[in-house]
């Protein structure tokens, strides 16, 4: 038995050093590691920063600041700017980065063969030149008060012509930290480039982990396996880990609004009644509490609590279940009526869906519930439009829009609401289009084309010795060029 | 690719193929899906060996003790042990050592592979209690099988004429019982092979094992048939080649089939 | 009485008594969500505790039987209605048709069963009656081999010899006397497949293909508890206990069944 401790204790770590390197988990895996050709924000959670810069870049408050660019100047017609570039920079394939880069980077996401998945960022870009190797001149053909933002999305990176068709595999920037390997299904290693333009990082290695399961996430931070989960997918643990001295909790917002979309091209969906009785039917208050663990603020239409022009609508379909039940009886539907809410894989659908499910049984309807992966979920819902009910977060900020569009998942085709989006797409006061947003909102309220339910929070969790973590992600991103351990 | 084939044909091409060894490109990965089974084979296979020396390296000493304390409540103890063991999940076992050894005593991981890299003994930390979570109740099964073998053993006309002619209770038990007790053990242990493989699906589960059981799993969540078909036909073959093995073994080690192979 | 059978048939009465008390009676609804008094440790109103919605533990447990069994006998008999025709046929005509279902059914060993199960369940589609198939295709090899085996050495004796030569024959001779003296071998392995499908059974809703929410399955309890493994390591030892003991009572009924029905292996 002796003999079986020593070597049960031969196998723990060695005692602790000055720790400087990290692991972080993340949800999904990206597909691939090529940021100019991909939209999964995956891709952006491993490279954005990390192995990618462009020419400018986004922080960790949304601001635009300098990167492969040391500084710019714009023309007083808002249509040439005028970059310099770093000197030194060099890719981690030994290319050094000058002009030539800049105009093969641009030219390459705007070309007509481009797979770029954000490529009318860069149709306004006119042409671009090299006056000399460390300047840069774009010309835009109007002016677009997004361009130095939009440069700073991962898409705009700059990309050495060299290692351009690989990077998909072997990705290659000119970022602080260069590709180590990629163990498919489980992790993407990233190693310090000693070789940085600007300060180096402090971190000399870093792991991505891909752990979808939020039981195994929180095991797996518990246990010390991980040391930062920036998008942490199991709310319902956080408990424990704000107990916890070794943990810092950093709840975030997001652009994110949590719904139950109604599929209005089925019956008995196309009846206001029973989309009023489904509202009337979900405690948002118990949704929250229970599926999100507390973090998210009841939402009364597809807006999110204080953008511009917020009204709060919460209190419009308070939880009144006898309500829910003589509408639904109005509407001639028979307790015992089934639907099924189709669940994509993240927390706040399949557990939610379970909450809601127990919800809506107590006003007669039997909810099955149909989890799937987000493949299927894409194709039968989004895709297909063959759905009663799906759980689902719109995470695109001031989406009122969608309400408007000709075809969508919901089915949601209101003239009046249209003629009030265009109203508000002329509007110019900003009076006027607050008023207007308002009466859109109301009307979403009124006519209920979803049941709307909270706001989706981000909730981060790390080792509480971490530095640098961003709190927030304007863009997503993973950034840690700045993160280092305290003592 | 293809598509433009009936699929039919798609499918007697990959048949094809597959026989030449070349088991075709992920859909998802866009690699060739050997690379892929190549990595995760190198966390599956060991965490199989592994769970099936441990599983033997308990199962025979139990058994035999159970057999040799035969009728003593060390024996009932041993047995009835066992019938738990054998009735216990084994991903709960391996949810119940999560609670003990990396919740309440933090000396394992609780999840996750650390890789080669770091050294063997690295690696084979992150394996060992996922290893233990599958070698427990195949070793229940195996010392109720060694347990009654060696008992059977010890009650042929041999061993007894061999006690008879002096030999002590412990001689009888190591040279004779225990050796022939073997050829029913193997047999067995080959076909724990196969709920071996099954059960390392679930098990890399509960662990977040990046094994072949991970792989099925997204490749299924994918739809990446070509990893699914390739995998599925895969494990099937090693079963068949260890079921073969299992029988070359059985004829080393039954005296009879040896003696007429050395005739 | 053997000990084992004695406490063999307690345990697989109480399950079967629970599941079937389930249909008419549980503590509370176990589909009730509770937010307000959510991960409780046991107490007077909640003898098990409550989930992480509130759910009643207990209730959940009982109820989560009645799905297990549903499950598994459905997958036996599947299994038996198929693989015990199929065996009997192999052993009576023995020749090319013995051979060629005894090929099949080397061959559908290969495949790990849970392993496929897992494969056709996430094809097909999750759910209990994909489950159910799943389980209960991998049941048949399982009763050809058997029925076959037991068929065989029946077939030998002396009264169906007899009965031959009387010129009784085929399907005749199968149902009239090789079925009544193998039924006791067969109920023997089905118990043991009953025992074998609960496991899988919850092993597939773990992985989230078996059962789905809201009906309550032990496997998605175990898989829900891991979560909340640090503060509410209880929810992940119930359900677990739960399948344990329904595993353990069916093996001891089978194996105190065999020793009762099996002359030769009693004493063993």
């Amino acid at each position: 038995m002796r003999r079986i401790l020593a070597a049960a204790l031969l196998l723990l770590p060695a005692g602790a050093h000055a720790k400087d390197t990290l692991s972080v988990g993340m949800v999904l895996e990206p597909p691939h590691l090529d940021v100019t050709a991909g939209a999964a924000a995956a891709i952006r959670e491993v490279t954005y920063a990390n192995i990618y810069e462009g020419l400018t870049r986004i922080d960790a408050k949304g601001d635009i600041k300098p990167a492969l660019a040391e500084s710019w100047t714009v023309s007083p017609d808002g249509k040439t700017y005028t970059f310099k570039l770093r000197a030194n920079a060099v890719f981690h394939d030994g290319t050094k980065f000058d002009c030539g880069v800049v105009k093969f980077s641009y030219d390459r996401a705007a070309a007509a063969d481009s797979v770029n998945a954000q490529k009318p960022l860069f149709a306004a870009i006119a042409k671009t030149e090299c006056p000399d190797p460390q300047t840069t001149v774009v010309t835009l053909s109007q002016p677009t008060a997004s361009f130095l933002f939009n440069m700073g999305w991962g898409d705009a990176v700059m990309i050495s012509p060299k290692s351009a068709a690989t990077n998909k595999t072997n990705p290659v920037g000119t970022g602080p930290f260069r590709f180590k390997a990629w163990a498919k299904g489980d992790r993407v290693e990233l190693v310090r480039n000693p070789d940085y333009w600007g300060e180096k990082a402090k971190l000399s290695a870093v792991t991505f982990r891909f752990v979808a399961d939020p039981t195994a996430a929180t095991a797996a931070m518990l246990a010390g396996d991980l040391d930062a989960f920036p998008l942490f997918p199991a709310p319902e643990a956080l408990d424990q880990f704000k107990a916890d001295k070794r943990f810092t909790v950093d709840v975030g917002s997001t652009a994110g609004k949590i719904i139950m979309s109604l599929n209005e091209a089925k019956k008995p969906f196309d009846d206001l009644r029973v989309r009023r009785a489904l509202a009337y039917a979900i405690d948002r208050k118990q949704y929250i509490d229970g599926v999100l663990s507390g973090f998210g603020e009841p939402i009364g239409s597809h807006y999110m609590p204080g953008d511009a022009g917020y009204v709060d609508l919460v209190g419009a379909y308070p939880y009144e279940p006898a309500r829910a039940r003589a509408l639904l009886a109005e509407a001639g539907i028979k307790p015992g009526f089934a639907m099924t809410i189709t669940l994509p894989p993240p927390g706040y659908a399949r557990k939610g869906g379970e909450v809601i499910a127990a919800m809506l049984e107590q006003v007669g309807i039997t909810a099955k519930l149909a989890p799937m992966e987000w493949a299927q979920w894409l194709d039968i819902v989004f895709k297909q439009y063959n759905y009663d009910a799906t759980l689902i977060a719109h995470v695109e900020p001031r989406d009122l829009g969608i309400y408007a569009r000709e075809s969508y998942y919901y089915n949601y085709k209101n003239p009046e609401y249209r003629a009030l989006y265009e109203k508000y797409l002329a509007a110019t006061e900003p009076a006027a289009q607050a008023d207007l947003l308002g009466q859109l909102q109301r009307k979403l309220s009124a006519d209920e084309p979803n049941v709307f339910l909270s706001t989706l929070p981000k909730i981060g969790v790390w080792n509480a010795k971490l530095r640098g973590m961003w709190e927030n992600a304007p863009v997503p991103a993973n950034d840690l060029t700045s993160v280092y351990w305290a003592e | 690719m293809g598509f433009d084939q009936p699929p039919f044909w798609r499918y007697l091409a990959w048949v094809g193929r597959f026989a030449l060894g070349d088991l075709g490109t992920s859909y998802t990965y866009s690699v060739p899906v050997s690379e892929l089974i190549g990595e995760r084979a190198g966390v599956s296979i060991p965490l199989a060996l592994m769970a099936i020396t441990l599983s033997t390296a308990i199962a025979i000493p139990v058994g035999v003790a159970a057999a040799a304390w035969r009728g003593r409540p060390a024996d009932a103890g041993i047995m009835g042990v066992t019938q738990i063991g054998v009735a216990m999940p084994n991903f709960w076992l391996g949810i119940l050592l999560v609670l003990l050894f990396s919740v309440r005593l933090a000396w394992f991981p609780a999840s996750g592979f650390a890789g080669w890299g770091g050294g063997v003994l690295q690696g084979l930390r992150s394996l060992l209690l996922p290893a233990l979570a599958l070698a427990l109740p195949q070793a229940a099964i195996l010392s109720r099988v060694t347990r009654s073998a060696v008992l059977e053993t010890l009650g042929e006309d041999y061993v007894r004429t061999a006690r008879a002619k002096g030999l002590g209770p412990a001689a009888a038990l190591w040279r004779h019982a225990v050796p022939n007790a073997l050829i029913p053990v193997v047999t067995i242990l080959g076909l724990q092979f196969s709920f071996l493989l099954a059960g390392t699906v679930i098990i890399e589960n509960v662990f977040t094992l990046p094994g072949l059981g991970r792989l099925m799993f997204q490749a299924i969540a994918q739809r990446d048939l070509i990893v699914v078909q390739d995998l599925v036909v895969l494990l099937a073959g090693s079963v068949i080649v260890v079921n073969f093995a299992v029988d070359l073994l059985y004829a080393a080690l039954d005296p009879r089939l040896r003696h007429r192979g050395a005739a | 009485m053997k000990p084992s059978l004695a406490i063999g048939a307690t345990l697989t009465g109480l399950l079967i008594g629970v599941a079937l008390l389930s249909l008419v009676w549980t503590p509370y609804s176990p589909t009730a969500i509770d937010i307000l008094h959510k991960l409780a440790p046991p107490n007077a109103a909640h003898w098990l505790g409550s989930d992480s919605l509130g759910r009643d533990v207990l209730s959940m447990i009982m109820a989560g039987a009645r799905n297990s069994i549903a499950v598994s006998v459905i997958a036996v008999a599947v299994g038996a209605g198929i693989g015990i025709p199929l065996g009997c046929l192999a052993a009576s005509r023995g020749g090319w048709v013995d051979q060629a279902v005894m090929r099949t059914t080397d061959l559908a060993f290969a495949f790990p069963a849970l392993l496929t199960a897992v494969m056709i369940t996430a094809l097909a589609g999750p759910g209990a009656t994909n489950a159910m198939l799943a389980i209960g295709i991998f049941n048949i090899p399982v009763f050809t081999r058997v029925a076959r085996g037991a068929a065989l050495s029946v077939l030998q004796r002396d009264f169906v010899m007899a009965a031959r030569a009387v010129g009784k024959t085929g399907w005749a001779i199968v149902t009239g006397d090789v079925l009544p003296n193998i039924a006791a071998v067969l109920l023997v392995q089905m118990t043991i497949q009953f025992a074998l499908g609960i496991i899988a059974d919850a092993g597939l809703s773990y992985v989230g293909l078996g059962t789905q929410p809201p009906a309550p399955s032990w496997g998605r309890m175990l898989n829900d508890a891991q979560t909340y493994i640090f503060r509410a390591p209880l929810l992940a030892v119930f359900p677990g206990a739960a399948i344990t003991l329904a595993v353990l009572g069916l093996n001891l009924l089978g194996d105190g069944l065999r020793d009762r029905l099996d002359p030769r292996l009693r004493g063993r």
